[in-house]
């Protein structure tokens, strides 16, 4: 009887430890699926969203809207920090997003959805763009953008790839309308006296404006970060074409390129009468 | 009863069996385990056994929650196994780590034969430890062990065969011992375990005795990483880790650390009646051990809790409102994306991998070679002297463990500042833009090399009032750094040897002992000991160049202590005031410093630290049920002195910040300094052993981040809040940790032989007591804006409750 004791306590005992096994092998430590937003939201388009804008005010946006746009600038060479350009067929704008490396997420060429409720309409210096917080108790207006861990929450990717072609652009038609497009701009080049120079100060981290001359008349300035990993490269010398993102600085028509690639100078610098037109004063 | 006995034994190994089969389909999933969680199923034996040492008993194995060191210094991690010290003077090899989960294999017993010094005093080490069946400390036959917990492993097995032989015989002790933790199962991860180790001996004739022994465990389990209170707070969880992460819709667990090191050694024993005895020890350990974790370049810091991803950093209300909610809502946010990870990597075009999994690697091999001798002259004086030679070489290295859906991954230097130099950030300029597949080296590969001789004499006078004794020992090391590639930041000092580093280090001890009767005795204890640095310490940064660290000077420990000793039949009473202090300590540490936008190296030399207190233990027999035991101890651990500090930047080693840290009088350690525990044990019936700990701890320090406080940032602010937060010593709350445990034996009759089973069950932390085992302040702080709260503590808890159930079968 001691033995048949002993022997069904030990057993249990066993039995006790199996069950414990067996419960270890099913369980998983399991967390909820995220939901995803929903895409019923209104889609408005860009030029109408900027519409929405007065410049030097901040428009929160209440209602539930959706902007879609392709990307077509990111900081995948640090040009631009914090920020990503879209556009639709009817405009663009810039996007800030209080990450880095957005470039990996989200690449030029993505088709994106963003989910502007709770975000903000602003412009710095009149160049539009979409914030998620405002601050203005230092006297001035301090913005942020859509922090990373939320990114996930208000922008969702529509479509990977989309090939985006450049609207070409002369520079009596350079607007504001424009902003935060993919341009391209033909026969220009850089400023005699600038071309000796590199795209921005790389050593000391600061940007630095380039004056781009219209062999037809005009200027529009080439703007690099300090941060650019191709501002210490000098600025071509010879005239041809230039891609980049529409952009103002108050009432400075500005130019931002995502990489030395979007310069497609070939040919020699202007001559004659184009030539003379933008001479010094 | 034949039939019984193979049906249970068929029903152990099917078991074991089981276990192991689900241990091999854990092979593809990565998971995770705490260290600390080791000593949570070893806790519950020793607490069984009569401790000759109270303090070092519970704090050891009940008191570690609190990170409760006696004396408040760390613990000597010695690991003398046969006669052999496996302990290492470089970082990489740690020998402990070479035979985790085989510690049942082990018995301990205490010597004097080794001049180390412990922070609990003379001839205190605790981890001399035997493998060889000379020992006469293991029973013949079979023990079959099968355990769970929910805490460090979720099942175990191991086998113990030992069969002792009579002269001229060989004897044999082996063991085999598997652990699982299956994947996610504890807030640690995974671990597997898979060793075995073998002893055999023979006695000759002639008073002479050979031996081998071999152990081998092949050992890979997760670490759990600290966190910021705001994540725990946002995941709900005292053990949340941010270190995993979901891939494929399953968890993965990338930090890990492992170990496969083969460890073998030699004895020869010779004795010359009961006055003298010689013992040779030679030893030899090849392997590798290493850590993996998630490594990334030029990319978004992929970590969960980046002090930039959670609502405290918004200075938006409305901001952190959304943040707040967006993590209740979506726990899986505080874990890794690993998923985007892999599109991001699949997504380059290039197909770069800008996120992988590392491993840091040391190849090991490391020799020892040690002699002890022992003399006793008369019934009164007695000598040992002994020697050991160790050397040591390991080759460190990283490998690309995983590409994470890339197809290489460039071996640049991920934290080299853009100085616009193109080849700063070679991790080897030899072969410029290296593109690295998985399972290929990269970054820095350098060897270190160590040889350390130590020569100790003990002497030692007993007589029926006194006993004095004296001990002196000369150690001398020697280090080399080898640069096997020549990195693109230190291109003249990053390739080849270094010169060859001599340290020498002396010490001598003393003890004098009174006895005023039998039962009663005091004991004096005063040392004062030089150790050489190690190899981390002596090299600025080895990974990258042969630099020599500034305020390189002996590490000095000096103390005394007075106790007094009651010993009666059923109580113990102890009693012990002491002193000690360090000089010449030192400190360095790479971290990111905001004020100069730049990795920096810093070094901390010539701090000072005083360890006072008194200590106090009683042991008593209540009722002839009761066993009780009680110790206070109250202790006052202070840096005594401003040290001096340097700030290089990591990228050219220029000196941008030196003076001195304004340290004084902050804590030295975080043990607590006052401890107060109870144990008691009760054995209703000779089977049955209950016990019960509980253990109450105050003053805990934090570990601090010395930089912070330099005089430069201190001075300046000696009129502000600020001040008072950084110059004075905040200390965690005090707690209170219970403990149980219940054993149970019983005999299985199989004809005339009974087999003996144990059982055991333990519960730790039985209140749930949140307990920080870990709270420091992080390396990187705000020196431009001094905002304390911009990088805050982290933490890392205790499990909880948690349990551990063991089976054992012994068969002789």
């Amino acid at each position: 009887m001691k033995i048949k004791t002993s022997l069904s306590i030990f057993i249990s005992s066993i039995a006790l430890v199996v069950l414990f096994f067996s419960a270890a092998c099913l369980k998983q430590t399991a967390y909820a699926q995220p939901v995803s937003g929903n895409d019923t939201d209104s889609v408005i388009s860009i030029k109408a969203f900027r519409k929405l804008h007065t410049i030097g005010n901040v428009e929160s946006i209440a209602k539930s809207m959706v902007l879609e746009g392709t990307i077509v600038a990111n900081d995948e060479h640090d040009n631009l920090y914090k920020s990503i350009s879209i556009q639709d067929t009817s405009g663009g704008i810039i996007i800030s997003l209080d990450g880095s490396s957005l470039y990996q997420t989200y690449p030029v060429g993505t088709t994106i959805r963003i989910h502007l409720q709770n975000l903000f309409l602003t412009d710095y210096r009149r160049m539009l763009q979409v914030v998620a917080s405002v601050d203005t108790s230092s006297g001035q207006l301090v913005t942020t953008g859509i922090p990373a861990s939320l990114l996930s929450k208000y922008i969702k990717v529509v479509k990977e790839n989309t090939n985006v072609i450049p609207l070409l652009v002369s520079y009596k038609n350079l607007a504001d309308s424009l902003q935060g497009r993919l341009i391209k701009i033909s026969n220009v080049e850089f400023a005699a006296a600038d071309t000796n120079l590199t795209y921005a100060d790389k050593k000391n981290k600061i940007g630095a404006s380039r004056s781009l001359k219209f062999c037809t008349g005009g200027t529009i300035y080439l703007r690099t970060s300090g941060y650019a990993d191709f501002a210490g490269i000098s600025i071509p010398k010879n005239n041809g074409d230039i891609v980049g993102v529409y952009s103002v600085y108050n009432y400075e028509k500005q130019l931002l390129i995502r990489d030395t690639s979007d310069i497609l100078f070939r040919a020699n610098r202007c001559t004659g009468a184009a030539w003379l037109k933008n001479l010094p004063n | 009863m034949g039939f019984i006995r193979k049906l249970f034994l068929s029903f152990f190994f099917l078991i074991v069996i089981q276990s192991a089969y689900a241990q091999n389909e854990e092979e593809v999933t990565k998971q995770w385990v705490y260290d600390e969680n080791e000593r949570t199923y070893n806790w519950v034996p020793t607490l069984l056994k009569s401790n000759k040492n109270i303090l070092s008993s519970i704090s050891q194995f009940n008191g570690y929650v609190f990170n409760w060191v006696p004396r408040g210094q760390s613990y000597d991690n010695s690991a003398i196994i046969d006669g052999i010290n496996w302990a290492s003077n470089l970082n990489g090899w740690n020998a402990s780590f070479s035979y985790t989960g085989m510690y049942k294999i082990f018995h301990q017993k205490e010597s004097d034969e080794n001049l180390a010094y412990s922070s609990e005093g003379y001839g205190k080490n605790y981890r001399t430890s035997y493998l060889t069946t000379n020992s006469n400390l293991f029973k013949r036959g079979w023990v079959l062990h099968t355990g769970f917990s929910n805490a460090s492993y979720m099942n175990e097995g191991h086998i113990q065969y030992s069969a002792a032989g009579n002269r001229n015989e060989w004897s044999l002790h082996s063991f085999l011992v598997f652990q699982n933790t299956p994947n996610g199962m504890s807030p640690s991860g995974f671990k597997k375990i898979k060793g075995a180790a073998f002893s055999i001996d023979k006695i000759f004739t002639n008073n002479q005795s050979i031996g081998l022994t071999l152990w081998w465990n092949q050992t890979s389990q997760g670490k759990q990483a600290p966190s910021v209170l705001e994540a725990y707070t946002l995941s709900h969880q005292r053990n949340y880790n941010p270190s995993w992460g979901w891939l494929d819709g399953q968890a993965y667990y990338p930090n890990s650390k492992y170990t496969n090191v083969p460890v073998l050694s030699i004895r020869y024993e010779k004795n010359w009646s009961d006055k003298a005895a010689i013992q040779i020890n030679l030893g030899l350990a090849i392997g590798e051990q290493g850590t993996s974790q998630l490594d990334w370049t030029s990319s978004a810091d992929p970590r969960p809790d980046y002090y930039r991803y959670l609502p405290s950093y918004s200075k938006d209300s409305s901001m952190r409102i959304q943040l707040n909610k967006w993590f209740e809502a979506n726990p899986q946010a505080l874990q890794i994306d690993f998923d985007r990870i892999q599109k991001i990597n699949k997504a380059s075009i290039s197909k770069r991998s800008f996120y992988i999994i590392n491993k840091n690697i040391s190849n090991i091999i490391s020799a020892r070679a040690s002699a002890i001798y022992k003399f006793q002259l008369n019934n009164y004086w007695s000598t040992n002297a002994g020697m050991q030679i160790a050397k040591d070489k390991i080759n460190y290295f990283n490998v690309v463990d995983h590409l994470l859906g890339g197809h290489f991954f460039y071996n640049y230097n991920g934290w080299v500042i853009d100085d616009g130099l193109v080849n700063s950030f070679q991790n080897n300029i030899q072969s410029p833009d290296q593109k690295i597949k998985e399972g290929e080296r990269w970054g820095p590969n350098f060897e270190l090399q160590s040889m350390q001789a130590t020569s100790w004499l003990q002497v030692k006078n007993t007589s029926p009032r006194w006993e004095f004794s004296t001990g002196f020992n000369y150690a001398t090391d020697l280090f080399q750094r080898n640069g096997l590639n020549q990195n693109g930041l230190f291109l003249n000092n990053s390739l080849g040897r270094s010169s060859l580093l001599y340290f020498p280090s002396l010490g001598y001890k003393g003890e004098v002992l009174y006895k005023f009767s039998g039962r009663i005795y005091a004991r004096s204890i005063f040392f004062n000991q030089q150790y050489a640095p190690n190899a981390a310490t002596v090299f600025l940064d080895p990974s990258l160049h042969g630099f020599q660290t500034p305020f390189l000077l002996p590490l000095l420990k000096n103390g005394i202590d007075l106790s007094l000793y009651f010993r009666g039949v059923d109580t113990k009473i102890m009693l012990s005031a002491y002193y000690q202090k360090v000089k010449n300590e030192s400190e360095k540490r790479f971290f990111y410093h905001d004020k100069y936008n730049s990795f920096v190296y810093g070094v901390v030399g010539q701090k000072e630290s005083v360890y006072q207190g008194v200590e106090s233990s009683v042991e008593t027999l209540l009722f002839n049920l009761l066993q009780l035991e009680l110790s206070i101890n109250i202790g006052k651990y202070f840096i005594s002195n401003n040290p001096l500090y340097e700030i290089l930047l990591a990228n050219d080693i220029y000196k941008v910040e030196s003076g001195l840290l304004r340290l004084k009088n902050l804590p030295a350690t975080t043990s607590p300094e006052i401890t107060e525990a109870v144990s008691i044990q009760m054995q209703p019936t000779y089977t049955t052993r209950v016990s019960v700990t509980g253990i109450y701890a105050a003053k805990r320090a934090i570990s601090y981040d010395y930089y912070r406080r330099s005089a430069l940032v201190l001075d300046p602010l000696s009129a502000q809040k600020l001040y008072a937060s950084l110059h004075e010593a905040h200390y965690l709350p005090s707690q209170f940790v219970l403990n149980a445990s219940f054993s149970k034996s019983f005999n299985l009759k199989y004809g005339n032989q009974k087999i003996p089973i144990y059982s055991n069950f333990s519960f730790k932390n039985l209140l749930g007591t949140l307990i920080p085992v870990l709270v420091f302040e992080q390396s990187r702080f705000d020196y431009i804006n001094l905002n304390p709260n911009k990088y805050p503590l982290k933490y890392l808890y205790d499990l909880g409750v948690t349990y551990a159930v063991g089976i054992q079968l012994q068969i002789q």
